[in-house]
């Protein structure tokens, strides 16, 4: 039995009619002698709708009840898909996460996938040509809703397929991978190939194609990701191992992650628990925090690291938890910043990356570099973006 | 501590706002120290739009697939119901279906609750919470879900009622109780304060959408009152309830279907033909009522019944393979609808019968069909007759009624 995993986003089921033409991508894959595992988001702007009829009771909604709520969103478009389906003739049937007995753990609206009950998918595979599964959720040992986060449905289709072994395709309203954003730089190329720590660099930098977890996933059980349009039938671009990468250029990508803010917390005492404490609170919290820096003036410590803007409010009630009952410290927040990177593998063996990146941002103010093995990230006034992009993505021919 | 079952239907629940308000009510009940059980419609609309998208999609889903998609309106009225509880400090829980215990058959579409495992309700009420729950859905054996058909919110509360031995059971919706017909339809239809289970359930099964006539039969096994009110407009309300055995007063209520065909089939070979054709119908898991089978020596023999189309998604698709099978020999008769009178010992003689028939020939209302039985006299009409049909039959039979009330 052949077995194809493939995954469409919100925007490739928005309407009915959409619907039907994932429906005729699957169809094709029946012709050729396949059956389909296809992974579901919710249609359109589905889930933001439902979170904004929450947020109308209260900024605050318990994480179990959005989850029970939010889940409701694939499991219109699974139903909806496999309607489409039947009606062209072809054996399909919805699965939610109870169905298919997709297991995360319990945190909700975070949850992580830890199992798939691979023989139950297989089961059902014997009588039908077609599965179509809700991306974005779970549910927990003890029977409750889970949902994965943004983008979770991407989790969803990689685990499965890595769950059967098999290679997964991704399909959006984006033909693939591309250097940098086209809409921030409509001369972007798109990539044939990108290994998986690219690909993580890139996603946990900013590039909304790809799911993290996803991609951690896919690098753990070696299963190829691939990433296309579903409008069209341009070819995509492949998230791989490194082995099978052919060309290698030295910068591979650019991500840019807009509202950024710096927190720089000084006059802390010289006491690296503190350190551990206040980083877990903000593990916690489920905050991405970056561009850590950490300097020891012997008589006291200066902390610096960046978080996204809108996070501001719950790092301060994160802090106090921890600093409430320390004097003598302060706290300065620097908004108005993006974090542009640049990311490729190539870095490790190419000479004067470095170099050529501070020569491209020559004119423009730098606040704050951190560089990693494969990826180099610049904090810069949110002025200053178009042009930084533009100069970097000439500079490294993006 | 006692226990209440509450049920809200979708108008009820029709925006944030509404739902607000709702969590409001329930919390005041909550604090008079009772254990409170609430069923949720989806909100307003939302089953009619799910439905125009799978139409939009398809003439004929697949049952399975269309209960997997209208399930989901509950489960977003259910978590918000429960978020605006939390947000008054009341501690709730949202519970699916299938999380409930509410075991179904696999009749989509339109499935008979079989048995409820109410466990995990249990557990959660032990613990102080209200539990909020989805209603009009179950889960079948195989564990697909399953809806309970048109009303099934109100047969999820009162099964629920019955296995978790509430108190009572009250249904909340835009109408203040049960009328003598349909109040948006009659202005002259009066209130009923209380009704037999037996009258509920004739008028339940013959199109009055107030309650759910699957609803009222478990109310009425477990002998739990059912108190339907109105959710914004508080003061007269209609308890379903045991009465003593009544002496036949006439014509109770005048209750109507819209949404009827006739299947007719003429054949020689007809007891073949009809097993073939029930076996059909059964298939589909679409009901047939009103059976009329009649055999004649020397032409054709012919059977005819009627369905409700109200829990029937792909009636068209249903009808071309009937076609396919049968050809010229079977017939149907669309855009009919149904006017039932419902009452005890109305066939007990022929008078109100006659009379009808007398009355409807007058004001030039053919009757295609008839059925009677003890409770209820059911005449097939046109549909764009049914409202003219109802008018007569409730202002002869109830409004100018010599018949004392009790």
């Amino acid at each position: 039995m052949n077995i194809v995993v493939q995954k469409y986003g919100g925007s490739s089921v928005a309407d009915t009619e959409r619907i039907k033409n994932v429906a005729n991508r699957i169809a094709g894959k029946i012709r050729e002698g396949s059956k389909v595992i296809v992974v579901v988001s919710a249609m359109g702007k589905t889930t933001d709708n439902l979170i904004k009829l929450a947020k109308e009771i209260t900024p605050n909604p318990d994480p179990r009840e959005m989850d029970m709520l939010l889940s409701t969103g694939e499991q219109v478009s699974v139903s909806l898909l496999s309607i489409a389906l039947s009606d062209m003739g072809i054996k399909s049937k919805s699965l939610n996460a109870f169905q298919a007995e997709i297991i995360t753990t319990g945190n909700f609206t975070n949850a992580r996938i830890k199992n798939f009950n691979k023989e139950k998918i297989l089961s059902f595979m014997n009588s039908h040509d077609v599965l179509a599964v809700t991306g974005f959720q779970g549910i927990t040992e003890d029977g409750e809703l889970t949902t994965l986060g943004r983008g979770g449905s991407d989790t969803s289709a990689v685990a499965l397929a890595a769950a059967l072994g098999i290679d997964c395709e991704i399909f959006s309203d984006v033909a693939g991978i591309y250097t940098v954003d086209p809409k921030l730089y409509p001369a972007a190329k798109k990539v044939k190939q990108i290994t998986y720590d690219e690909m993580l660099e890139m996603a946990s930098l900013g590039a909304k194609v790809l799911h993290s977890r996803s991609v951690e996933i896919a690098k753990k059980f070696g299963i190829k990701i691939y990433c296309g349009s579903s409008f069209n039938n341009e070819e995509g671009s492949y998230v791989v191992d490194e082995n099978e990468i052919i060309e290698q250029p030295v910068v591979t990508g650019m991500s840019v992650i807009a509202n950024e803010a710096q927190v720089i917390i000084d006059k802390l005492p010289v006491d690296y628990t503190l350190v551990k404490k206040l980083f877990e609170k903000t593990a916690e919290a489920g905050m991405n925090v970056d561009m850590i820096s950490i300097i020891n003036h012997e008589q006291h410590l200066t902390i610096s690291f960046t978080i996204l803007e809108e996070r501001k409010e719950q790092l301060e009630s994160e802090l106090n938890k921890v600093l409430s009952e320390l004097k003598g410290w302060n706290i300065e927040y620097h908004l108005g910043f993006i974090k542009l990177s640049i990311v490729g593998i190539g870095m490790r063996s190419g000479i004067g990356v470095a170099y050529r990146f501070f020569k491209a941002l020559e004119n423009i103010p730098i606040k704050l570099v951190t560089t990693s093995e494969i990826k180099i990230s610049s904090l810069i006034d949110e002025n200053f973006k178009q042009e930084a992009v533009n100069a970097l993505a000439k500079e490294f021919n993006l | 501590m006692n226990l209440i079952v509450q049920k809200y239907g979708g108008s009820s629940v029709a925006d944030a706002d509404k739902i607000m308000k709702i969590a409001e009510i329930i919390a005041a009940v909550k604090k008079e120290a009772y254990n409170v059980v609430v069923v949720v419609s989806a909100m307003g609309k939302t089953t009619n739009q799910l439905i125009e998208m799978a139409n939009k999609i398809s003439k004929n889903p697949p049952r399975r697939e269309m209960d997997m998609l209208l399930s989901t309106g509950e489960r977003v009225s259910m978590a918000v119901l429960c978020i605006a509880l939390n947000e008054l400090g009341i501690d709730a829980i949202s519970l699916t279906g299938s999380q409930s215990g509410i075991i179904t058959n696999d009749r989509h579409n339109d499935a008979r609750v079989i048995e409820v495992r109410p466990f995990r309700v249990q557990d959660e009420l032990e613990k102080g919470k209200v539990v909020v729950i989805g209603g009009f859905q179950g889960v079948s054996y195989k564990r697909d879900i399953t809806t309970l058909g048109r009303g099934g919110s109100d047969t999820s509360a009162v099964a629920l009622a019955a296995a978790l031995n509430a108190e009572r059971c009250e249904i909340y919706s835009d109408i203040d109780g049960v009328y003598t017909s349909d109040p948006a339809m009659i202005k002259e239809a009066k209130h009923l304060p209380v009704v037999s289970y037996q009258q509920m359930q004739e008028m339940s099964q013959a199109g009055a959408k107030v309650l759910n006539a699957q609803a009222v039969q478990f109310a009425k096994d477990a002998q739990i009152a059912i108190y339907a009110r109105s959710t914004f407009q508080p003061g007269r309300e209609t308890v379903v309830r045991q009465l003593s055995p009544e002496i036949p007063r006439g014509v109770k209520a005048v209750v109507y279907e819209k949404d009827i065909v006739r299947v007719v089939l003429h054949s020689k070979h007809i007891i073949e033909n009809f097993n073939l054709l029930a076996n059909f119908f059964e298939d589909k898991q679409i009901p047939i009522k009103e059976l009329n089978l009649s055999e004649s020596s020397n032409e054709k023999s012919k059977v005819s019944f009627i369905v409700s189309l109200s829990n029937v998604y792909a009636w068209e698709s249903v009808k071309e393979e009937l076609i396919k099978i049968f050809g010229k020999e079977i017939e149907f008769n669309q855009q009919l609808g149904t006017v039932s009178l419902i009452g005890e010992g109305l066939n007990r003689d022929n008078t109100i019968l006659l009379d009808t028939i007398n009355l409807l020939n007058k004001e030039k209302i053919e009757i295609k069909g008839i059925a009677t039985t003890s409770f209820r006299i059911s005449l097939l009409i046109k549909r764009e007759l049914v409202e003219s049909c109802v008018k007569i039959c409730h202002k002869k039979w109830i409004e100018e009624s010599m018949e004392l009330p009790e």
